[in-house]
């Protein structure tokens, strides 16, 4: 009982880190808005730390993960500005349709 | 000379003559020189490895050494080098001629016409001399690569989508049903060596046997077996000489070489474990053939014509091959049945095809009911036309009457009589699209207005028709040397 | 005393490899103009190679150098050096492409973008060399999001870019947790996050093990463009244009599939989880060949053509190491060869003429002669002709296949090949047999040539189908040595 216990507790964390991991990836992927897709990768993010951490991972691991994410928070939200420039939308379909047709004036022309 | 530099020569001189073909596009007179210059050497080389062979002399070049136990190698055998002669002899009087039609006919890119002829014939000549099967592999695929310019060389509409067909058959065959044989056979016997007698023999059993050759005869889609066959009609929307290359000197013979390398050196003659493929592939062929003549027959355009009619005599050729593979004596019957067709082949479609290309140079006729009576103002183009015509259908003493005759003889020893039927049948339609074209246009009355060109055709454009037909006698008087040359092919032991 | 400076620095030659981009790469944030940080780009990737191919040369001749502790944890093995080396001497190569067209990104963007190649070097090569998994991340993701930045700095040219940025910060991001949480449960199973340890250590927890180790083999895949995985790849290259393309493209995936070949023979080496791990891999592979081969028949744009058929020899890599063997390991390498030396062919050639669509590659043989050879002898090689690095590398992994008695893989290289045919077919056809129906938009002046070198290694790359020994021994010798070399 006294070895389950601890087992348990970490398999349930690492379960909820590995969750956290797969809605955030869900989001990221599957997503139409562009700030929700950044924040599911966030979250993606947080629960891959938070695996890391239930799997009782070193600092080390830990501040490389928190440092990954940062750069990858950073790096989106330059990207949901410049998108917000370029194409004066944050919808993932609105871009993929104004690339498309951009596409296809270039093949015609 | 030795027997490795004239090797050397003959399968590097066609690249150097492509190379300074394009750097030296004019004067057109010096362009055609280089070509004429260079072909004839080759044709030397290839004669010198004739005398060679029969000398029992050997040679064996490694060009390169991709993979540890496979070499790009080349080597002299009787088979080879008599194929090389052949082909690069008439070479000769095609570079002559497609000098005399390009002239004619100021085709576009002339130049870059006669690079890829060479080319071309240099990798025939590449496939005929391949001492293994990962050569025979990069020959065959060379050549495929320097033939499809040929058939784009156009550049229109309709030469476009037939180029396309003739390489997407050509390769994806050759990838898709050739190479995975060639790996299977690395797999069994650890080599990819010719070996007289056949690398297979006494290693495989009668299933792999069997899927073997159905992989290696389908993926040598040069011989034009259906239904691999798409490449030689997509191929006649190219200019007349490369029509020449293509299904009289270069591709359609290569196929033929092919299948009859792979019978004999890794398979080996009367390789009983094969036998059941090999009757079912002489059944496709037989079919293929009177299919192909029966269509020749409803085709109006000379080229399509023609076209159709080369696949039926190439499809004797694999008829031959697959013969020798029948258990029984008259194996080796087979094998030289497949080499005199290849041989008479190539005499009679490159004379049919020279003297189609001068009539269309001279008259700008292509289409089968206008060739009436143009032999009574084009008497030598049209005497070759007949003579080769008659080759083409077998009749004797032309060259091939003789490959028929051992084809026959080959069928009927084998026990497979309804084969021997088979290439008969085709011989009679290949009379029904060839024969009366020939009697028409000796005979019917002369035009008022066959010449385009107000000094019909020049020598260059008649005299190669008469010799290539004169050619097609050349077995008349040769048959028995030939066999006595090629024997070891068959027997192991040296040439005689 | 200059033999003396010569031995320091091949005893540090691993952290050299490291050092030298990066110290480029922050070099040319201070260089100011466009031109003088591409010719010190140059200089500092050339000495890279130079640093790379001299190890690899005395690694694979039999001379083992002892290599320095120099409290960095470094693991160097056998696919570390042959893989650094490739990398390193295509980034050289890439770098020197980017002087044909400093002007697309002005002179303010050009040091930064240099910059940026200059780290997705550094990344790949570090993650090569990482004796940890934590540290192979940190190095794969340093090359990941400087790719990521360098396709945003496109964007200033076309758009289009932040759409692929955008769809690569979001895999890359996805495949980086994944990475992470592999690599916890991969150190909770041998109770360590060294990478050598994983074919000796008594794995407690196989299964927990085996679900890390695809973890990082997922998130691997995903940034080395493996289909179906490759979803950022369209987007991200196919209106990047230019030399850019050639550092994601040819670079950048190269990099993720020389670390993916080098974890997955780590892992498949442990009894434990070897077979489900190869099993993955040949899964992966199969269906990579298949889809790549299938994408790039059907495309329109040159780039991602050039990305498919990349994602169909990324498969080939893939059953290459699921084979497990010191011969498929090897195949495994001489497979990244002939894609890098294809994909550099391709992307420069495209880059010559900044071409995109297929349409514009019509007539290409008259307008840019260098380039369609180039271009032609990529698409030969993708098809396997004989006597192309491609033919080599899949004839060895058929011969790997067989021997260990996969003849399907056999059957996947010819499917692949196949393909090759039609896709590489139409591309020779448009560039010889069709008349320009649009002018020339190649890059002018005398900078021009700075493309010549990119493009005449890919065509001598491709051309060592010839005379291969050379490179089939160092890959050969590379694929025995994943027990490192010793200190």
């Amino acid at each position: 009982m006294v070895i389950v216990a601890p087992l348990s507790v970490e398999f349930v964390l690492v379960a909820a880190g590995v969750s956290l991991l797969m809605i955030g990836a869900v989001a990221t992927l599957m997503s139409g808005n562009v700030i929700k897709r950044l924040a599911g990768l966030l979250v993606c993010g947080a629960g891959a730390i938070a695996s890391l951490a239930a799997l009782g991972a070193g600092d080390g691991a830990l501040i490389i993960g928190v440092a990954l994410l940062f750069v990858y928070a950073v790096l989106g939200v330059a990207l949901v500005v410049r998108l917000q420039e370029g194409y004066g939308a944050i919808e993932a379909p609105e871009i993929d349709a104004a690339d498309a047709d951009n596409d296809t004036q270039e093949r015609v022309s | 000379m030795t027997p490795e530099i004239a090797l050397f020569c003959v399968l590097g001189a066609p690249v150097l003559q492509a190379l300074l073909v394009m750097l030296v596009p004019k004067p057109p007179g010096l362009r055609d020189l280089i070509h004429i210059g260079f072909s004839l050497f080759a044709a030397i080389c290839a004669a010198y490895l004739v005398v060679a062979v029969y000398h029992h002399e050997t040679a064996y070049i490694v060009l390169a050494r991709p993979l540890p136990n496979v070499d790009l190698a080349f080597e002299i055998d009787p088979l080879g080098s008599m194929m090389a002669a052949v082909l690069t002899g008439l070479g000769v009087l095609h570079a002559v001629h497609a000098a005399g039609v390009a002239r004619a006919k100021q085709e576009r890119a002339p130049s870059r016409l006669l690079a890829f002829i060479a080319l071309a014939m240099a990798g025939v000549t590449a496939v005929a001399f391949s001492a293994n099967l990962f050569s025979l592999f990069v020959a065959y695929q060379a050549l495929a690569l320097a033939a499809f310019p040929l058939v784009a060389h156009r550049g229109d509409d309709e030469a476009r989508p037939a180029a396309r067909a003739f390489l997407a058959t050509l390769l994806a065959s050759s990838i898709g049903l050739f190479l995975p044989a060639m790996i299977w056979t690395y797999a069994i016997s650890g080599t990819l060596d010719f070996r007289v007698g056949g690398v297979l023999a006494g290693r495989v059993d009668a299933l792999t046997a069997n899927v073997l050759l159905v992989l290696y005869v389908m993926g040598i889609a040069m011989a034009a077996i259906p239904p691999m066959h798409r490449w030689l009609p997509a191929s006649s929307f190219g200019p007349f000489p490369a029509l020449v290359t293509i299904q009289a000197l270069a591709v359609l013979p290569a196929g033929g070489i092919g299948v009859l390398k792979v019978v004999t050196f890794v398979f080996g003659p009367g390789m009983a474990e094969a036998a059941l493929a090999a009757q079912l592939l002489i059944v496709l062929v037989g079919v293929g053939m009177i299919v192909a003549a029966l269509i020749a027959l409803s085709k109006q355009d000379i080229r399509e014509r023609l076209a159709y009619s080369c696949m039926a005599q190439s499809l004797a050729v694999v008829m031959g091959a697959l013969l020798s593979l029948q258990p029984g004596q008259f194996a080796p019957a087979g094998l030289f049945a497949a080499a005199l067709q290849i041989i008479a082949l190539s005499c009679a479609a490159a004379t049919l095809l020279m003297a189609a290309g001068t009539t269309a140079a001279i008259t700008g006729r292509t289409k089968v009911s206008d060739y009436a009576g143009l032999g009574r103002v084009m008497p030598w183009t049209f005497a070759g036309f007949a003579i080769a015509s008659a080759s083409m259908i077998g009749m004797p003493p032309f060259a091939g009457a003789w490959a028929k005759l051992w084809l026959i003889t080959a069928a009927a020893g084998s026990g497979l009589v309804w084969a021997a039927g088979l290439a008969a049948a085709a011989a009679i339609l290949t009379f029904t699209h060839l024969g009366p074209l020939a009697a028409s246009a000796l005979a019917a009355r002369a035009p008022t207005d066959a010449f385009k060109r107000p000094d019909g055709a020049s020598i260059l454009l008649a005299a190669p028709v008469i010799l290539a037909a004169a050619a097609t006698l050349s077995l008349l008087v040769s048959a028995n040397a030939l066999a006595e040359f090629l024997a070891p092919i068959w027997t192991g032991s040296a040439a005689p | 005393m200059s033999a003396a400076y010569v031995d320091l620095a091949r005893a540090h030659a691993p952290l050299l490899m490291i050092m030298a981009p990066l110290i480029g790469a922050v070099l040319m944030l201070v260089t100011g103009t466009a031109r003088v940080s591409w010719l010190v780009a140059c200089a500092v990737a050339a000495a890279g190679a130079y640093v790379a191919m001299d190890f690899a040369a005395i690694v694979f001749g039999g001379y083992p150098q002892p290599i320095a502790e120099v409290g960095v944890s470094l693991f160097v093995d056998g696919v570390g050096v042959f893989a650094a080396a490739l990398i390193a001497v295509a980034a050289a190569f890439v770098v020197s492409a980017v002087g044909a067209s400093l002007k697309d990104a002005g002179d303010a963007a050009s040091p930064l973008a240099l910059s940026l190649m200059l780290c997705i070097a550094v990344g790949w090569i570090g993650a090569l060399m990482a004796r940890d998994l934590i540290a192979m991340i940190a190095a794969v993701e340093t090359a990941w999001l400087a790719s990521t930045g360098l396709v945003m700095l496109n964007s200033q040219r076309d758009r289009a870019a932040l759409n692929g940025a955008l769809r690569m910060l979001s895999w890359g991001g996805v495949g980086a947790a994944f990475m992470l949480v592999g690599a916890g449960l991969v150190a909770r199973a041998t109770g360590s996050f060294a990478i050598d340890v994983l074919p000796l250590a008594h794995i407690r927890m196989p299964n927990v093990a085996a679900a890390g180790a695809a973890l990082i083999v997922i998130g691997l895949a995903v940034k080395g463009g493996v289909a179906p995985l490759h979803a950022w790849i369209a987007a991200a290259l196919g209106r990047l244009g230019t030399t850019y393309a050639l550092a994601i493209g040819a670079l950048g995936v190269l990099g993720a599939l020389s670390v993916l070949t080098r974890f997955s023979a780590y892992a498949i080496a442990a009894p434990e989880i070897g077979g489900s791990i190869s099993a993955a891999l040949a899964v992966l592979g199969s269906a990579s060949v298949i889809i790549g081969s299938v994408q790039a028949v059907g495309a329109r744009n040159l780039l991602r053509l050039t990305a498919y058929a990349g994602a169909s020899q990324a498969g080939c890599v893939l059953l290459s190491v699921a084979l497990g063997s010191p011969a498929g390991f090897a195949a495994a390498l001489m497979q990244l060869v002939a894609f890098v030396a294809a994909a550099l062919a391709l992307y420069g050639g495209a880059a010559a003429g900044r071409v995109q669509s297929l349409e514009m590659l019509d007539g290409y043989g008259q307008r840019a002669p260098l380039a369609s050879a180039a271009i032609t002898v990529g698409a030969l090689s993708l098809m396997g002709a004989p006597l192309t690095i491609g033919f080599l590398a899949r004839w060895r992994l058929v011969e790997a296949g067989v021997g260990a008695g996969w003849w399907w893989a056999a059957g996947l290289v010819v499917i692949a090949s196949l393909a090759g045919v039609f896709y590489g077919g139409r591309l020779v056809e448009r560039m010889y047999f069709r008349r320009a129906n649009i002018a020339y938009a190649g890059d002018g002046g005398v900078w021009r040539v700075a493309l010549g070198p990119v493009l005449i290694v890919a065509i001598v790359a491709i051309a060592v189908g010839l005379a291969p020994s050379v490179l089939l021994n160092a890959a050969a010798k590379a694929s025995l040595m994943l027990t490192g070399l010793a200190a």
